[in-house]
């Protein structure tokens, strides 16, 4: 599917500037194989920790995708596609205040932060998806592309143990 | 005509070695995610529902565990998380009153195999007959994966001295 297409938008060749999609929290888990715990678990994204109904903005100005509320494993998401064909998903927010096809501006508030479909603590788990994806394991490090973290957004000691191995074993580039 | 051919034949060639290149490595299909009980043929997956397992397979041990969010029978784990549903008009979500999705299933006795038939103490070369090389291997941990455009699920198979001893299968976001 070309997302692009859908929304009747051109692809451009500059590389869209992302910012925190949060004003506070902690980074509970890198991207890459999660912390080894049990069980080894390719994570697509990173997650940050917060407060029940803490806002949440969009990375980037972009156009609010048409997917479904609930994703299949029953997480709420929330898929926002840039003009350079990134895109970028917001997971397990308790409120979404955008609706499809809405063009938001960066730093614009889309949500509030929750823990719908995560058996975790409240928390945000942001990805970027590279222009072209059709599965999640094609995301991308959101750190690469986001600028350096504030000091009000703080990293869990136990989420830098990590490998912070990337997927692109998983699905080659 | 003669270089005309030749570019048709390249950008088949080139087109059909994207799309391979593009294909994931190491990929169950969807339908490798289940465990069987095996005295009573019940299937257990990320769509089963608990209610109807226990009317299958017998009460479990100690009911749901509200914190853990976990319930467990005599070599069976399964962690869960509540599910939700999505009211469009205020968009919000909420939760639906004792229905579970599995997220992460676990055994760990012979009661259970895989649905492949990989159980507790079978060796190494069984597993590899069946499921061939892994994504992810260590000397006591071998790792298959399936993706979902929003979703990694993995089927890991934990090992001591090249036996089986453990079985996961793991709904990721």
């Amino acid at each position: 599917m070309n997302f692009l297409d859908e929304f009747g938008l051109s692809a451009s060749d500059n590389k869209v500037t992302f910012q925190w999609p949060v004003s506070n929290g902690t980074i509970s888990s890198v991207f890459g194989d999660r912390p080894a715990n049990e069980t080894p678990n390719p994570h697509p994204g990173i997650d940050i920790a917060g407060t029940s109904g803490q806002p949440i903005f969009a990375a980037a100005a972009g156009t609010v995708m048409n997917m479904p509320a609930l994703s299949p494993g029953n997480s709420s998401q929330l898929f926002i596609l840039h003009t350079d064909g990134q895109i970028s998903v917001y997971k397990h927010d308790s409120t979404n205040i955008v609706t499809p096809g809405q063009t938001v501006t960066a730093g614009q508030q889309i949500g509030t932060m929750g823990s719908v479909g995560s058996g975790d603590a409240v928390h945000l788990h942001f990805e970027i998806r590279p222009a072209g994806s059709t599965v999640q394991a094609q995301a991308t490090d959101p750190l690469l592309q986001l600028p350096d973290r504030p000091t009000t957004i703080v990293t869990d000691a136990n989420a830098v143990q990590g490998t912070g191995n990337n997927l692109t074993n998983i699905i080659p580039k | 005509m003669k270089l005309r051919t030749i570019n048709t034949f390249l950008l088949f060639f080139l087109a059909w070695f994207s799309f391979a290149d593009g294909k994931p490595k190491n990929e169950l299909s969807i339908d490798k995610f289940y465990f069987i009980n095996i005295q009573t043929k019940t299937k257990i997956g990320f769509d089963t529902d608990i209610g109807e397992l226990e009317k299958k397979i017998g009460s479990s041990e100690n009911g749901l565990n509200n914190t853990e969010l976990s319930i467990t029978w005599p070599g069976l784990l399964l962690k869960v998380n509540p599910k939700w549903e999505y009211d469009q008009a205020t968009k919000k979500y909420q939760v639906i009153p004792n229905k579970y999705l599995i997220s992460n299933a676990t055994i760990q006795n012979t009661n259970y195999s895989t649905i492949d038939g990989v159980s507790i103490g079978d060796d190494l070369s069984k597993l590899l007959k069946i499921y061939g090389e892994p994504y992810r291997k260590t000397n006591d941990l071998y790792q298959y994966l399936h993706n979902e455009p929003d979703e990694v699920w993995n089927l890991t198979f934990f090992l001591v001295n090249t036996k089986v001893n453990k079985i996961s299968i793991i709904r990721g976001d």
